[in-house]
């Protein structure tokens, strides 16, 4: 087990790298000076100035805010539910979200505003996770195992609906709705940015304040209940916060698999599985990690954007092997 | 006499849903300092008595005393600086070290961002030493021996500095030398530290020997409480257990108790 100071510093620095890369790649390449002189505002020519800082910017800052709430979601997910699968998609918010979206897409394009695919993305998503909580709600306790096959339930019915959607849809609307499902950085301004720092900032503060219950969680709900826990409150406090950043980031930039499922299982078998350092590396280094799978998707093809999606799996997938392979834990 | 730890006072509780009551009328007491005991047959509601009285369930009628004052009434942290449950639920957090496991019993003690004070650390490297486990501090649960599993189970009780210990079947899967040890353990904590232990097993030759006071439950109620003596009389056992009981007095070193063979209906 590695220091978690160490781990801090390490992930830290990969952030920053991870941005400094995703500032300079795009479909036209910048050098490191020129991008520094656009962050800072001095110096450099208006083309670049306006690409690093209207296009670039917002995407890495959405990037770092999206990986650090899917990687924060499926931490929690993982406490909570002792379940080494659980991810922030588990309940069925990424199906509702894209059923919202779709539903948006192919009926109502823009009819409502700019933001209409995104409010009907957050509302399926919202919707969707209502109804797991709904069926999983009993007798003032939330019961782990129904949650689970009714996040699968629910899944498999939103996405049956987008499959009836698409296949009824027209071939521009078609594609759009597709893309859209992949996943990308790319379509959030600075306003969505906004509000997604501002819940994925607010949901990490309040989840510091489990960290121990979570940690006494792992010996199973009335062992944690022995040693203090208020077991029936704290779920209902995280399941929130984890359900909420989930939803959050599938209405800003669609679904993006892997970084919840795969970041904090990483960082748990370098630095261990104490909340108090798990939930904060994980924060930095679901952040690092999307950044820098999205850098990636976009500079293989250029000046294709590929799904960043794709590069998460493609790349996740395999690190991800290895290291269950070198620890076994 | 002194003031008993854990009372209960005609404790009736039903499972929802379920015709009837899994614990009737129990009034039982554990004084600081001493050891009680229940054993009785599988379903005759021992667990579900624990969970009373940790203030897991809500008894349907009836109440329990914690130190004098009602369970419900205790905040589930002031109740954990009080109050120990030594259960089998560690068998799930096997990547925990001995340290950190043992750690966990300072959580009702610490805000959850704070690390632990110094007093903390000192708590819980003195239960690990208590408990024989100082060299084996750094290894992870799963690597643990059955009887260096339930050490670690009581140095993370121990860590939470109760007045109050209750034990769920504390000698489960060991074999008699561990068991025996286990025991040994608990009666030195109590001894040392004016705890009250509340124990319960289906070992009933070291319930006999250990427990100061004896209860035998059987279908949801205390058929009879006393020191060991007075609880093991054939008669009372074969009526409970379902099977001839042999009992033989050994003196100071407690009983033997036997079923015996080919006497089932």
């Amino acid at each position: 087990m590695r220091s978690a100071k160490g781990g801090g510093v390490v992930l830290g620095v990969l952030l920053i790298l991870a941005a400094a890369l995703g500032l300079m790649s795009g479909s036209a390449p910048l050098p490191p000076g020129t991008v520094w002189n656009a962050v800072l505002g001095g110096g450099a020519e208006p083309s670049a100035l306006a690409i690093v800082r209207s296009i670039r910017l917002p995407r890495v800052v959405a990037g770092m805010f999206t990986g650090a709430a899917l990687a924060l979601s499926g931490t929690l997910f993982q406490a909570l539910l002792r379940n080494p699968l659980a991810e922030p998609y588990l309940l069925g918010v990424s199906s509702g979200a894209a059923f919202g979206a779709v539903v948006a897409i192919t009926w109502l394009g823009t009819a409502l505003g700019p933001g209409t695919t995104t409010v009907f993305a957050l509302i399926g998503g919202l919707v969707a996770i209502g109804v797991v909580f709904r069926v999983a709600w009993s007798g003032g306790r939330i019961q782990p195992r129904v949650l689970i096959l009714a996040g699968v339930m629910v899944s498999a019915f939103f996405g049956a609906g987008v499959m009836l959607l698409l296949a009824l849809a027209r071939g521009d609307a078609f594609r759009s709705a597709v893309l859209w499902t992949m996943g990308s950085l790319g379509r959030t301004g600075w306003s969505g940015v906004g509000w997604l720092g501002g819940i994925t900032g607010a949901a990490a503060l309040a989840s510091f304040g489990t960290c121990r219950d979570l940690n006494a969680l792992a010996l199973g709900e009335e062992a944690a209940a022995h040693l203090g826990t208020r077991v029936e409150r704290v779920k209902r406090i995280v399941y929130f916060l984890a359900s909420v950043t989930a939803a959050a980031t599938v209405s800003v930039a669609g679904v993006i698999g892997f970084i919840g499922l795969v970041v904090p299982h990483s960082v748990r078998m370098i630095w261990g599985r104490d909340h108090r350092v798990l939930i904060p590396l994980s924060l930095l280094g679901g952040a690092a990690a999307l950044v820098i799978a999205d850098a990636i998707a976009q500079m293989i093809v250029r000046p294709l954007v590929l799904p960043v999606g794709v590069v998460t799996a493609v790349l996740g997938v395999p690190l991800f092997l290895s290291l269950l392979r070198r620890t076994r834990a | 006499m002194p003031d008993p730890v854990l009372e209960a006072f005609d404790l009736t509780y039903r499972y929802p849903g379920s015709p009837c009551a899994a614990v009737r009328g129990i009034t039982l007491r554990t004084l600081p300092g001493r050891l009680t005991g229940i054993i009785g047959p599988n379903g005759a509601g021992k667990s579900t008595l624990a969970r009373l009285f940790a203030g897991i369930l809500t008894p349907s009628s009836g109440r329990v005393r914690v130190l004098g004052r009602p369970v419900e009434e205790w905040s589930r942290a002031d109740l954990a600086r009080r109050l120990a449950v030594v259960a089998q639920e560690a068998s799930r957090a096997t990547s925990h070290t001995v340290t950190d496991y043992v750690s966990l019993g300072r959580n009702p003690y610490v805000s959850a961002w704070a690390p632990l004070t110094t007093n903390d650390r000192h708590v819980v490297a003195e239960a690990i030493e208590r408990l024989g486990l100082s060299d084996l501090a750094r290894r992870r649960l799963h690597e643990l021996s059955g009887g260096e599993l339930q050490r670690a189970r009581l140095a993370r009780a121990l860590a939470q500095e109760p007045e109050i210990l209750i034990l769920d079947e504390p000698t489960a899967h060991l074999d008699m030398g561990h068991a025996l040890r286990t025991f040994e353990n608990i009666l030195g904590l109590v001894g040392e530290r004016g705890i009250g232990a509340l124990f319960i097993t289906h070992d009933i030759n070291l319930a006999s020997r250990y427990g100061h006071e004896v209860t035998l439950m059987s279908g949801g109620t205390a058929t009879v409480s006393g020191t060991p003596s007075e609880v093991l009389r054939p008669r009372t056992l074969a009526e409970a257990y379902g099977c001839a009981v042999d009992v033989e007095d050994r003196g100071a070193t407690g009983y033997v108790v036997l079923p015996v063979v080919g006497t089932l209906p």
